[in-house]
């Protein structure tokens, strides 16, 4: 329930039924997981990006250039540990629904000026890591078998739980 | 008097050293009598959140998170600057410095400066 929902939070809807009958987040292994959260690290920063690049709210800007930081020390961090352990991530069903739904999300979000952006973006930083929180907390967490990559995971966690609480405070003072 | 209670702080400072390790929650008091307390930063939140100390004690932030943090108060206007993992700065607390702080980049972490006389 919590990955149906996390997934269709992503923008996941269509792949849903495909999902159900061949493969669950569940069943990713170590690799695949550390290529979906790498996947999801960047899709932030993209985002982040491109309210860089529209907005002029400050603290738009200010939380975006938190995500950019942010992420990309979990993702550096990632790299390091895959490094260390000589493995590639794999690539996997679940990282490509999510580049796709970003690319469709992105298309959307740059159409649109001033505060109906701000208000777009902010929705969809909540959404998007609540999403993330449910996919980490509830199917990789209990499934990852290295201990260092498990580690990194549960540090990953209380980020996003932050930036969730932060983006929460963002679409409350956008109303 | 003052002597005496000086060394015993100090030994109760060195034995809660060696309970917790590198990041005692108390703080130790220094040759020049004021006492420097540790904050540490992890799982983002401030470690003890709140901080009870004197006007010329220093507190000393260190970050044990991957992400950067800072400690800072825009209000009484002083900041750590920005602490990467493995950093930490120490400073120095005045009376204007007493209040809440957060980190510049997450504000959902909180702390506490507290003066007791
Ligand atoms: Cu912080």
């Amino acid at each position: 329930m919590f990955i149906k929902n996390a997934l269709l939070a992503l923008g996941i809807v269509t792949l849903q039924s495909s999902i159900a009958a061949a493969q669950t987040p569940a069943d990713l292994n170590d690799l695949e997981i550390a290529h979906v959260a790498y996947t999801a690290d960047s899709i932030d920063i993209r985002y982040a990006h491109l309210a860089l690049a529209i907005s002029s709210n400050p603290e738009i800007q200010q939380f975006a250039e938190t995500m950019i930081r942010d992420h990309t020390a979990v993702n550096d961090q990632a790299l390091a540990l895959l490094a260390k352990l000589n493995a590639q991530p794999q690539d996997n069903f679940l990282s490509q629904s999510l580049q796709s739904g970003a690319e469709a999300k992105i298309t959307e979000m740059a159409a649109l000026r001033g505060a109906d952006f701000d208000k777009s973006y902010a929705e969809n930083e909540l959404g998007y890591h609540k999403a993330v929180i449910d996919l980490v907390a509830n199917s990789f967490i209990p499934n990852i078998e290295n201990a260092d990559v498990k580690a990194l995971f549960e540090a990953g966690l209380g980020i996003f739980k932050e930036h969730e609480a932060h983006a929460e405070m963002m679409v409350k003072g956008l109303k | 008097m003052h002597t005496l209670s000086r060394r015993a702080a100090l030994s109760y400072s060195a034995a809660a050293l060696a309970v917790t390790g590198a990041a005692p929650l108390f703080g130790h008091v220094k040759p020049d009598g004021t006492t420097e307390h540790h904050v540490s930063i992890k799982d983002m939140k401030f470690d003890p959140p709140t901080v009870e100390l004197k006007v010329g004690d220093s507190v000393s932030w260190k970050n044990l998170d991957l992400v950067n943090h800072t400690a800072t108060s825009a209000k009484a206007g002083w900041s750590t600057g920005v602490l990467k993992k493995g950093d930490a700065e120490s400073l120095v607390i005045t009376a204007e410095m007493a209040g809440a702080y957060v980190c510049k980049y997450h504000p959902q972490m909180k702390g506490m400066l507290v003066i007791v006389s």
